[in-house]
C-alpha cells in the first residue's frame, strides 16, 4: 500500500460534524533518522514540540530536532537496554526505564543524569511523568507500579498492581489518575494521590495487554492487546466503545497514540512493518505508512503539528518522521 | 479530576492522623490554595513555606518578612499570596518568582488579610483597634469600612463566598452586612446569648460552597447561619441560626473554625487543648473528635478544599489528618459489585438446561450501537469540584503547581560515558528552587530586583502601640517587652497552659524567634541572635492566647 495519498483526499467533505473534517490524512515520509546501533524501543515528542527523544536497546537515548530531524545529543548512563523514555511537562527533563532495573532522570540541556531511581527488582518497562512533573510512575516486570517523587528520587508508593509484567503506565491529563496495563490481561485505574485501585477493566482474560493510555481529555482509555486489536474504552462504565483492527500485533508491546492535531486518528505501529492510522469514529484504516524494514514498535504524534514519528527494531534501527497536511 | 466518576465525591471527614509537615521554621498559620494542591504556611521567622501537597514536600520558601507571619491568603488564580506580619506590614507576593509586589504599612497589628474571592485587586485587612480596611492594590488606595459603634473597635470582617458582601462583627455581637462596592449597609443583626447578653464576635468564616457561614463568639458557641436568610431579614433583623454548635461538657472555647470543602462539615479547633471537633452541618451532631499531642495548643486549622483532609498547626508543626485508606477490594475485579445487603437470587427457567432450546439469536445490535457512538477524545469537561456555580470555565492560567527541579545527586561513576569529544554544558539547576540555595541567600530572590512599592496606611484614631496577640499582650502599652505574669487575653479565655515551643536552632545563619521567659513558661529556651528578629533588640515571646 502506497504511503502517499493523492492530494485531494484531504478536501473537506461534509462529515458528521459541522466543521471541516478531513477524510484521510496524507502522511508522507519526510526524514529518516539514523543513529541507533540496536533496536529502537520508544520515541516521544517533547511537550513544547521542539525535540524528539528516542530510547534504544543500545543503552542510549538520542535527542533529535522534531522539525528537521537533526541529531542533537546522546544521553549515556544506562548499563542495559532502555525500554521507555518520557518527557517532563516543561520539556527540560527526561525519565528513562531500563532493563538494569533503574530509572534515570536526565537534564536535557546538559545531557547529564540527575538522578537514578532504584527500587524495582526486575526490568523496568514503562515510565511517565505526571502533568505537574512532580511525580514519575513506572511499571516493571516485577509486577508492580511505583510512584516516585521527582525532587528527591524517593519512591513514594508501590502498588501491587498486577500478577504479570506491567507493560504500560500513564497519568491522565489532570494527574489524578494512573492507568496500568499488564500481561495478565487487566487494566487498572489508580488514584494517584492515595494509590488506591479505583477500577479494573478485564480487557481480555487470556490476552496480555501490551499498551494502554488515556485519551487527551482523560475520559477514555486506549488499550492494545496481543490479538492485533486496539480498543477504546469508556472506563467509568467499563464499556468498550470502539475496536480498531487490521494491523498485526501478537508479539511485541507496540505503542499507539492519539493524533488530534488535524483529524482525529489513532496511530499505531505494527509487526508487518507498517504504521497504521485509523479514524477514531469510523474505525476505518485511513492510511498505512510504508518504509520500515522491521517491526514498527512505536509511533508518536507531535503535540501541535501533523507529524508522526515511528521507529522499528533491529533490522531497521531507524526513526522516520512523517508529515501530513491534515 | 475524573475521580468524580469513580469515587463518590461526597466528602467525608478525616478520621486519623496522617503525618506532619516539618520544616526548620515554626509554623503559625496555614492556608490551602483554591485546588488544595499547595499549602502555604506562615512561620514565626517571617518565612512563607509552600508545600506541595501531593508529594508532601516543600515546593518553595519565600523569605517574606522579618517578623512572624500571622495571616496568609491565596489569590483565586493561585499566582499571588498576601501576607501580614506582626510588625504591621501587609505584603503581596508573586508565588512563582518569590518577589514582593507591594507592601502596606499599617499603624496597628493585623489580625486577618483576605483577598476578594473574585477580584484579586481588592484585599480586606482587619487591623486591631480599627475598623476593617479594604485595599485596592492597583492604586494603593484604601477604604475604611463603616462600623456600628465607634467606641468599640475590635472588629473582625470577612468577604462572603462571592465577594458581593462584607460581613463585619464587633465585640458587642453586632454583625453588619455591607455591600462590597458601595459599603452600604444592607443587613444587620445582633448575636445574643441566652439571657440577651451580647457576646464578642471572634471570627466569621464562610463555606466554599453554598451560602452558609459560621460565627465564632466569645460565649463558646458556634452559630451557623444561611447568608440568604440574613439578607432577607435586612437591617436590625433577627435571623435564627441554623445550628448552634458547642461542647457542653467541657465548655470548650474555640480557637479557629472552618467548613469542609463542600460545606457539609464544620471543624473547630479547641483553644484549650490539641483537639479538633467535627460536626455535620445539616444535623448539628458531633461526628468526630481528633486528638493531637497532649499539652500542645492549636494555632490554626484549615480544611482541604476538595479532599477530606485537615491541616492543623500546633507547636510550630503542621499536622495532617486524613481518612484511613481502606483498599477497595472490589475494584480489583472487573465485574465485582459490592452489595449493601443480601439479594435473593432468582433462578431462570433455563438455568440448568444443558441446551437452551428457547434461546433466540444473541442480541448483536446492542454492541454495535455502542460502537457507533461518537467519542470525543479531546474536549475537557470542567471539574465540578473546582467550579463555582456562577462561573462557566476554569481559569486556564491558574497556577496549580510549582515547578520542581530534581535535586542532583552526587556524580556517579559512568563507565558508559560519552566519547571524549562530547561537550558537557553546565547543569541547569542554577535557578532551581533547591532549598539549599534559598536558605543561603537572605532574600530568596535574585539581586537585581525592583523595589516593591511601600504604602503607609494612615488610619484615624488607631493607637500605634498595640502588640499583636501572637507576640504578647499590651500591658503597659509602651514597649514590646513581653509581660511577666498572666497575660490578659482580650477575648477572655482560660488559664494559661504552659506553652513550650519546640525550638529549632537557627539553621544556616537565619535568626529564629522563640525565647520564652516568665512564670508562665516552664523551660527556658535559647535566646536568639540579635538584630534581625525584633526591632529594638528585645526578646519577644510567643504566647498563645485563646
Amino acid at each position: 500500500m502506497a504511503a502517499e495519498e493523492p492530494g485531494d483526499a484531504c478536501s473537506s467533505s461534509a462529515w458528521r460534524r459541522r466543521q471541516e473534517v478531513p477524510e484521510k490524512p496524507n502522511y508522507a515520509l519526510k526524514y529518516t533518522l539514523v543513529g541507533h546501533s540496536a533496536a529502537v524501543s520508544s520515541v516521544k515528542f517533547s511537550p513544547d514540540g521542539e525535540w524528539l527523544a528516542s530510547s534504544s536497546a543500545d543503552k542510549v537515548i538520542i535527542i533529535w530536532g522534531a522539525y528537521d530531524g537533526k541529531y542533537k545529543k546522546t544521553l549515556y548512563g544506562h548499563s542495559l537496554e532502555i525500554s521507555d523514555v518520557a518527557w517532563s511537562s516543561d520539556s527540560t527533563c527526561l525519565v528513562s526505564a531500563s532493563d538494569d532495573k533503574t530509572l534515570k532522570i536526565w537534564d536535557v540541556r546538559s545531557g547529564k543524569c540527575l538522578r537514578t531511581l532504584q527500587g524495582h527488582s526486575d526490568y523496568v518497562f514503562c515510565c511517565n511523568f505526571n502533568p505537574a512533573s512532580t511525580l514519575i510512575v513506572s511499571g516493571s516486570f516485577d509486577e508492580s507500579v511505583k510512584i516516585w517523587e521527582v525532587k528527591t528520587g524517593k519512591c513514594l508508593k508501590t502498588l501491587t498492581a498486577h500478577s504479570d509484567p506491567v507493560s504500560a503506565v500513564h497519568f491522565n491529563s489532570t494527574g489524578s489518575l494512573i492507568v496500568s496495563g499488564s500481561y495478565d490481561g487487566l487494566c487498572r485505574i489508580w488514584d494517584a494521590a492515595s494509590g488506591q485501585c479505583l477500577k479494573t477493566l478485564a480487557v481480555d482474560d487470556n490476552l496480555p495487554v501490551s499498551f494502554v493510555k488515556f485519551s487527551p481529555n482523560g475520559k477514555y482509555i486506549l488499550t492494545s492487546t496481543l490479538d492485533s486489536t486496539l480498543r477504546l474504552w469508556d472506563y467509568s462504565r467499563g464499556r468498550c466503545l470502539k475496536t480498531y483492527t487490521g494491523h498485526k500485533n501478537e508479539k511485541y508491546c507496540v505503542f499507539a497514540s492519539f493524533s488530534v492535531t488535524g483529524g482525529k486518528w489513532i496511530v499505531s505501529g505494527s509487526e508487518d512493518n507498517l504504521v497504521y492510522i485509523w479514524n477514531v469514529q469510523t474505525k476505518e484504516i485511513v492510511q498505512k505508512l510504508q518504509g520500515h524494514t522491521d517491526v514498527v514498535i512505536t509511533a508518536a504524534c507531535h503535540p501541535t503539528e501533523n507529524i508522526i514519528a515511528s521507529a522499528a527494531l533491529e533490522n531497521d534501527k531507524t526513526i522516520k518522521l512523517w508529515i501530513s497536511d491534515c | 479530576m475524573n475521580l468524580e466518576l469513580l469515587e463518590s465525591f461526597g466528602q467525608n471527614y478525616p478520621e486519623e492522623a496522617d503525618g506532619t509537615l516539618d520544616c526548620i521554621s515554626m509554623a503559625l498559620t496555614c492556608t490551602f490554595n483554591r485546588w488544595g494542591t499547595l499549602l502555604a504556611v506562615g512561620c514565626n521567622d517571617g518565612r512563607i513555606v509552600i508545600w506541595d501537597f501531593l508529594t508532601r514536600g516543600i515546593a518553595k520558601i519565600i523569605s517574606a518578612h522579618i517578623h512572624p507571619v500571622c495571616s496568609l491568603c491565596w489569590s483565586r488564580d493561585g499566582h499571588k499570596l498576601v501576607s501580614a506580619s506582626t510588625d504591621n506590614i501587609v505584603s503581596q507576593w508573586d508565588v512563582l518568582s518569590g518577589d514582593c509586589d507591594q507592601r502596606f504599612r499599617f499603624p496597628s497589628p493585623i489580625l486577618k488579610v483576605q483577598y476578594h474571592p473574585r477580584d484579586q485587586n481588592k484585599v480586606l485587612v482587619c487591623p486591631m483597634k480599627s475598623a476593617p480596611v479594604m485595599l485596592t492594590l492597583s492604586d494603593s488606595k484604601h477604604v475604611v469600612l463603616p462600623v456600628d459603634d465607634d467606641s468599640d473597635l475590635n472588629v473582625v470582617a470577612s468577604f462572603d463566598r462571592r465577594g458581593e458582601y462584607i460581613y463585619t462583627g464587633n465585640a458587642k455581637g453586632k454583625i453588619l452586612v455591607l455591600k462590597t462596592d458601595s459599603q452600604d449597609l444592607v443587613a444587620s443583626f445582633r448575636v445574643t446569648t441566652g439571657t440577651s447578653n451580647t457576646t464578642a464576635i471572634k471570627s466569621i468564616e464562610f463555606a466554599r460552597k453554598g451560602s452558609c457561614f459560621l460565627i465564632n463568639t466569645a460565649d463558646r458557641i458556634i452559630r451557623v447561619y444561611d447568608g440568604r436568610e440574613i439578607l432577607t431579614c435586612g437591617r436590625d433583623g433577627e435571623p435564627e441560626p441554623m445550628q448552634k454548635l458547642q461542647d457542653l461538657v467541657n465548655r470548650t472555647p474555640w480557637k479557629k473554625c472552618c467548613f469542609s470543602g463542600d460545606g457539609e462539615y464544620i471543624v473547630a479547633g479547641s483553644a484549650r487543648q490539641h483537639a479538633l471537633y467535627i460536626w455535620e452541618k445539616s444535623i448539628g451532631n458531633l461526628v468526630k473528635i481528633l486528638h493531637g499531642t497532649r499539652g500542645e495548643l492549636l494555632l490554626d486549622v484549615a480544611w482541604h478544599p476538595v479532599r477530606p483532609i485537615i491541616a492543623s498547626i500546633s507547636s510550630g508543626v503542621v499536622s495532617i489528618w486524613a481518612q484511613n485508606q481502606v483498599e477497595n477490594w472490589s475494584a480489583f475485579a472487573p465485574d465485582f459489585k459490592e452489595l449493601d445487603e443480601n439479594v435473593e437470587y432468582e433462578e431462570r427457567e433455563s438455568e440448568f438446561d444443558i441446551e437452551d432450546e428457547d434461546k433466540s439469536e444473541p442480541e448483536q445490535t446492542g454492541a454495535d450501537a455502542a460502537e457507533d457512538e461518537e467519542v470525543d477524545v479531546t474536549s475537557v469537561d470542567p471539574i465540578a469540584a473546582f467550579c463555582s456555580s456562577d462561573e462557566e470555565l476554569e481559569d486556564s492560567k491558574a497556577l496549580l503547581y510549582l515547578p520542581i527541579a530534581p535535586e542532583v545527586e552526587d556524580p556517579e561513576e559512568n563507565p558508559y560515558g560519552p566519547p571524549p569529544d562530547a561537550v558537557q554544558t553546565s547543569l541547569m539547576d542554577e535557578g532551581a528552587s533547591s532549598e539549599k540555595k534559598r536558605q543561603s541567600s537572605a532574600d530568596g530572590s535574585q539581586p537585581p530586583k525592583k523595589k516593591p512599592k511601600t504604602t503607609n496606611i494612615e488610619l484615624q484614631g488607631v493607637p500605634n502601640d498595640e502588640v499583636h496577640p501572637l507576640l504578647g499582650v499590651k500591658g503597659d502599652g509602651k514597649s514590646k517587652k513581653k509581660q511577666a505574669g498572666r497575660p490578659k487575653g482580650s477575648k477572655g479565655k482560660e488559664k494559661d497552659s504552659p506553652f513550650k515551643p519546640k525550638l529549632y536552632k537557627g539553621d544556616r545563619g537565619l535568626p529564629l524567634e522563640g525565647s520564652t521567659k516568665g512564670k508562665v513558661q516552664a523551660e527556658l529556651s535559647q535566646p536568639l541572635t540579635a538584630g534581625a528578629s525584633c526591632g529594638a533588640g528585645d526578646q519577644t515571646a510567643i504566647h498563645v492566647l485563646a
